[in-house]
């Protein structure tokens, strides 16, 4: 009930922040209407950001207590986390080709969210793959801890590859940065809210879901 | 600790004495590792500088899979007859086994490396032969053999052991795939002006990394 | 937690669950130096699993194992504990791809034993091996390779021998043999501890007998 409730104030605000997207924020003057994919790009890559580190915690918890309930947790973490990943990237791409003139760069940003597609990926086939019981939950566990870890290093290296690498750029927004005024601002923080309500949102119905799958298995 | 290295030491050799009975773990990283190369180099018209430009990806595309398909079949005796299990029941301490697998095959992987690189150089006019690189592929062939002999202890237990070992292992090994492919580049044309210095540095702390929590969580994934 | 020195084995209330099935609740046993113990009970009834915790290979959902006065929880303790028992499980536990000899050879240099050839002799001309010693382990039939997976957990003299069903595989001879093995143990005031199916052995072998029938409902 009380998660309902939740659902449908996340649905009223996320009409909200569309109306701000669409017809409350200006219109940027170097990119046009393509900036607006701004507004839920950074959104979804913060939250398939604070998802892993979300899942690391979860995981160290369920490897500290042993209680299924925070190896549940993590499994819609990683779930939601995927779908998250999957939209930054999505529209990161779409948002790229017009703006710099490339599908994809070796940007350090960029290298990272795909690897962390992949460990999302891996994480969730690992399960899916593993004879289930405590031994796969634990092994899942020590995976995402494994991931988490890796993610700064990972971003590290991508950052010595581009400084060897020139950037292959060259839309009109190649040189000059995009300037964000008040209004977009607010607009970007209040997508952020939207998003991260959403993400909440859903974690906490895939919880719920994989609650009642494991309850069913017995 | 004078024990501690005897018991690897007599680990380490009956891997390689199961090695040479069967030839199975080094002959599927080489076959396999030279079909990928020889796939490639249809494709191309073995022009050197094109082949300047994409010659790291050819090579290190072909060791990666090569080796995590040479990795599978290396743990897949061990899993079938549950000779890891009987380990377990001896006074064994469970790094050691990580070690000892990792040890065994970081031979494997250089020996076919030197092999595949042989070949390639051949195959595509590169001229890839330095001790920048040696360097590199040590740094690197420690941390895929840790971070694969982890995996593939993890992976051996499941039925679709090729596709997960690969999916766990390539995403965490980035850092150092970039490390080595990084290297390989500079070598293959000649570049000195590079960070080669950070790229090492980068290399060998992921490999004291992963090797002290691999080491940590290995006993943690070997109990049912 | 009080330590008594004259138990070999003390399990305290252990319980495990496979896939969210509970496969042994709230089980305790104990016994003394010498005993000769055996477990008979249904097919999964828990017989292995009991056998596998005892041992160290499996670790139970809760409940404590005192094997020696030492818990596996210490990794020195562990490895002392380890140095100190055998195994028989189901499996053979060899490398197909060595001869007989070279497995032998391979588990008493792990274990640490003095002149190996000497104690790779007597217990092959014990358990009837010695045409065997050159051949490879995937040669031998089912039967020699009980043999040799029983002469693998002799090789040290071990204080106490855990054995899932020693007689299965083996023919008249070499169920005479294990049992003559276990007697000769007993009378030098070793332990064994072992699952069977089989009346007749147990009555030649134990001292000792749980049913796990009467554990069901404990």
């Amino acid at each position: 009930m009380v998660r309902q409730i939740y659902l449908i104030a996340t649905g009223i605000v996320f009409t909200i922040s569309i109306w701000m997207i669409f017809l409350w924020a200006p219109t940027e003057i170097n990119q046009g209407q393509v900036q607006r994919i701004l507004y839920l790009h950074v959104p979804f890559a913060w939250a398939s950001m604070v998802a892993i580190i979300a899942i690391a915690f979860t995981s160290f918890l369920f490897l500290l207590t042993k209680n299924d309930r925070w190896d549940n947790l993590s499994q819609s973490l990683a779930e939601v986390g995927l779908v998250s990943a999957v939209v930054m990237l999505f529209s990161g791409i779409v948002w790229a080709k017009p703006v710099w003139g490339v599908w994809w760069t070796g940007e350090a940003k960029l290298t990272t969210a795909l690897v962390l597609f992949f460990i999302y990926c891996a994480y969730l086939l690992f399960r899916n793959y593993f004879p289930p019981g405590n031994a796969r939950n634990r092994i899942a566990a020590i995976i995402a801890l494994i991931g988490a870890i890796d993610s700064p290093i990972i971003y590290y290296a991508a950052q010595i590859w581009e400084q060897n690498h020139p950037k292959a750029v060259v839309g009109p927004l190649a040189s000059e940065e995009s300037s964000l005024n008040g209004e977009m601002v607010i607009t970007l923080l209040f997508c952020v809210l939207t998003v991260t309500l959403l993400f909440v949102g859903l974690v906490w119905t895939q919880y719920q879901t994989n609650k009642l799958l494991r309850s069913k298995n017995v | 600790m004078l024990n501690w290295f005897k018991v690897l030491s007599i680990l380490i050799k009956k891997d390689i004495k199961i090695e040479f009975q069967t030839k199975e773990t080094l002959v599927t990283l080489c076959l396999f590792g030279l079909l990928i190369i020889t796939v490639f180099s249809l494709s191309t018209e073995n022009n050197s500088l094109i082949n300047q430009n994409f010659g790291a990806g050819i090579l290190w595309s072909s060791v990666i899979f090569a080796g995590s398909i040479a990795m599978v079949k290396f743990f897949y005796h061990e899993e079938q007859n549950k000779t890891l299990q009987s380990l377990l029941v001896m006074p064994v301490p469970s790094e050691l086994i990580l070690f000892s697998k990792s040890i065994v095959f970081f031979i494997f992987l250089s020996i076919s490396e030197i092999i595949i690189f042989l070949i390639s150089s051949v195959l595509f006019n590169l001229n890839i032969f330095s001790l920048k690189l040696i360097l590199g592929c040590i740094v690197f062939n420690i941390g895929y053999s840790v971070v694969g002999s982890f995996f593939g202890v993890i992976s051996s237990k499941s039925s679709s052991k090729e596709i997960l070992l690969t999916m766990l292992l390539i995403p965490i090994i980035t850092p150092i795939l970039m490390f080595i492919i990084a290297t390989t580049n500079d070598v293959i044309r000649s570049e000195l002006n590079s960070n080669f210095q950070t790229w090492l540095g980068l290399g060998i702390s992921f490999d004291i990394i992963f090797l002290t929590l691999m080491s940590y969580l290995f006993g943690k994934i070997l109990e049912d | 937690m009080k330590v008594n020195a004259k138990k070999v084995l003390m399990l305290t209330k252990i319980s495990k669950s496979y896939q969210n099935n509970l496969v042994i609740n709230n089980f305790s046993l104990d016994f003394n130096y010498g005993d000769s113990v055996g477990i008979i009970g249904k097919n999964g009834s828990g017989k292995s699993t009991i056998l596998k915790i005892s041992c160290g290979l499996l670790k139970p959902d809760s409940g404590n194992v005192l094997l020696m006065g030492k818990s596996f929880d210490s990794t020195e303790d562990g490895l002392l504990i380890k140095s100190r028992m055998g195994v028989v499980l189901h499996e053979d536990m060899l490398y197909p791809q060595l001869t007989v000899f070279e497995n032998l050879n391979f588990y008493s240099k792990i274990l640490g034993i003095k002149n190996v050839n000497t104690k790779i002799e007597e217990l092959s001309t014990l358990l009837n091996l010695s045409d065997y010693l050159k051949i490879s382990v995937s040669k031998l039939s089912n039967g020699n390779k009980k043999r040799v997976s029983f002469a693998k957990s002799l090789l040290n003299d071990p204080d106490i021998l855990f054995a899932d069903e020693p007689e299965s595989n083996l023919d008249d001879n070499g169920k005479e043999i294990v049992s003559k093995i276990f007697n000769d143990r007993r009378k030098r005031g070793l332990t064994n501890f072992f699952s069977t199916h089989s009346e007749i052995f147990l009555e030649k072998c134990s001292n000792q007998l749980i049913n796990l029938k009467d554990f069901e409902n404990a």
